[in-house]
């Protein structure tokens, strides 16, 4: 009962407080966006370069876990106010989107969801295991019973002299803690079943916005497009290495969002530089991403940069103009800062 | 130069397995190139240069070199391929290819045909993971979860409030993950990255009880968890190393200095 209590809650965090964001970032834009998937990308986006900004100053002040925890939690919780207090009216105007949605029989699409689910229930069953978990979510356990951030070695639980350069400037880990604490559950329970029920469909959210990047709204097109990278992905067992299996067999570890989420939704940002639809909001949204790349894994610092050092060139060719590279260069900026201070502290 | 290349061709092979779907992409972009829609025209151009650059950065020796020696390694520089699209060139094709179809029979035949062509040419992920439903919600293994609580208690009982336990190699990648309360010598790390002395005695052919003894002191190892065996107990206890008790399979040692 009481496990059941902390997965409602789980849930109501997790989509709550990335949606109630991402609604802050489109009143703050004037958009008029209520749509659940685009919302949550953007909302998780924000708080992962939040956490990003907050999270690694605090490891090298060598902040009590505790103290960072609240002040991530009551930040949070006055962000998330805020934007209930501002967007009371558009709520409710999302709400009633919602069942003129429902209202228009949209079949093709409700299968869809209905296969997110039934996969999100699965892995969540599943007895998953992969044995970088006694890294990553060991990372996260020192920390609740060490009280300090990456300060204690995760093999050994032992004082380490120096911070794990590797490791340190990418503390996703830390994400899981703070859920661990908020619902006073072990990180490996956060990691292993919680954060499947959320990470899964905001891996397929990016899909669908990918498909509204090629088809506009024409959910006819979406919906196909959807179920063919659907199958794609779960039939993607043939190498350990695909996109497909690090969603499906590990999506709670940090290289695993950055493979089935963050990196495709920077090729999505990709499809919209390239249609010149790129406003002030998207490219401070880009930036986010970028931010969330390195704060999700180390490989997300350099193959951020290469993503869109590779989509910098396509859009020069195709369009002739450099006219974006400003743009993309200060987005790539948060990956150099972290590259150069890797090669600082290894 | 060549070292290098043919380093990036058994990574990528490595990456495309045994599957068809790296062979679908190449037939989608070369549908694209084929294709002279007029709508969508950047889309495609777009998805066929950013495709090409990622396979040039990628294979050529002198910017896979730089790549791997100087961003992001060399025993994951096929986390590079992450990059190349091919989920999404493949979609957006094989979605084009049904609309392109004139009625609504003809787009359900397309489809369908997709599907099997992409699942037939796949693996089905869901296949290769199960369901344990005596599994707990934490999904580390019940013998490891059952012990660390026995340690806990133990531990407890004994007064001893720091403590260190060393553990066979099917316990120490989840020990950690399950307490962080419980000290070990070293973790998964030990022998993939470096060696351990306690490692490298528990993993030899005969056990030495002594050698392992004077390690436990040199390290300040307090338990030991060895898969249960009454001979190993006997020689254990000449050592030093009391038996108190056995779960799931496994025995839970007490190393006594005195």
């Amino acid at each position: 009962m009481l496990m059941a209590v902390k997965i409602l809650l789980f849930l109501m965090i997790a989509y709550g407080v990335p949606y109630l964001l991402g609604m802050l970032y489109t009143f703050i834009f004037k958009k008029s966006e209520y749509n659940l998937c685009i919302n949550l990308i953007n909302g998780y986006v924000l708080l992962w370069a939040f956490l990003q900004i907050v999270t690694i100053p605090s490891i090298y002040l060598k902040i009590q876990f505790s103290t960072y925890a609240i002040i991530i939690y009551a930040l949070l919780l006055i962000v998330v106010l805020c934007s209930l207090v501002l967007n009371r009216k558009r709520l409710v105007q999302a709400l009633t989107a919602v069942f003129a949605w429902l209202k228009s029989k949209p079949w093709l699409m409700l299968i869809i969801i209905l296969l997110v689910v039934a996969q999100t229930g699965y892995l969540t069953m599943a007895n998953l295991v992969d044995y970088d978990d006694s890294l990553f979510v060991a990372i996260s356990e020192t920390a609740l019973e060490t009280n300090t951030l990456m300060e204690y070695s995760p093999y050994t639980g032992v004082k380490l002299d120096a911070f794990m350069s590797k490791y340190v400037l990418s503390p996703f880990p830390m994400f899981t803690a703070l859920f661990a604490n908020l619902l006073n559950i072990r990180a490996a329970t956060v990691a292993h079943t919680l954060f499947i029920l959320a990470l899964v469909p905001l891996a397929y959210s990016v899909w669908y916005l990918t498909g509204r990047e090629f088809y506009g709204k024409n959910d006819k097109k979406i919906g196909i497009f959807m179920l063919i990278i659907m199958c794609i992905l779960v039939f993607s067992g043939y190498s350990v290495y695909t996109p497909g299996m690090f969603l499906n067999v590990r999506i709670w570890q940090g290289k695993a969002i950055l493979a089935s989420t963050l990196l495709p939704l920077l090729f999505c940002f990709g499809l919209r530089i390239l249609k010149k639809e790129m406003k002030k909001s998207d490219w401070i949204l880009l930036f986010a991403a970028m931010l969330s790349a390195c704060y999700v894994s180390s490989m997300g610092i350099m193959l951020g940069i290469i993503m869109l050092g590779i989509i910098a060139i396509a859009d020069a060719i195709i369009h002739k103009s450099l006219s974006n590279w400003k743009n993309l260069i200060i987005c790539c900026l948060p990956n150099a800062f972290f590259a150069i201070t890797y090669i600082f502290i290894r | 130069m060549i070292e290098i290349y043919n380093l990036t061709k058994q990574i990528y092979a490595n990456f495309q397995g045994f599957g068809g779907h790296f062979l679908l992409f190449w037939i989608s972009l070369l549908i694209l190139i084929l294709w002279n829609h007029k709508t969508n025209k950047k889309i495609n151009y777009f998805l066929i240069l950013y495709s090409a650059l990622l396979m040039f950065l990628f294979f050529c020796p002198i910017t896979a070199k730089i790549i791997m020696d100087y961003c992001v390694g060399r025993d994951v520089y096929w986390r590079m391929l992450w990059l190349l699209p091919y989920v999404a060139v493949i979609g957006y094709v094989a979605t084009n290819i049904i609309f392109e179809m004139t009625t609504k029979k003809k787009k359900a035949i397309a489809f369908i045909g997709i599907l099997l062509l992409i699942i037939s040419s796949g693996t089905n992920i869901y296949s290769l993971i199960s369901i344990d439903p005596t599994s707990g919600a934490a999904k580390i293994p019940n013998y490891v979860e059952a012990m660390c609580e026995e340690v806990m208690q133990t531990a407890e009982e004994q007064g001893i409030e720091e403590y260190r336990l060393v553990a066979p190699d099917n316990f120490t990648p989840f020990v950690r993950q399950y307490d962080a309360s419980i000290q070990m010598p070293y973790g998964r790390n030990v022998p993939k990255a470096k060696s351990h002395p306690i490692h490298d005695i528990l993993n030899a052919e005969v056990l030495d009880a002594k050698a392992l003894g004077d390690a436990f002191i040199e390290y300040n190892c307090t338990y030991l968890v060895l898969p249960t065996d009454d001979t190993k107990a006997t020689l254990l206890e000449t050592a030093g190393f009391e038996r108190i008790s056995q779960i799931a399979g496994y025995d839970l040692y007490y190393y006594n200095e005195s």
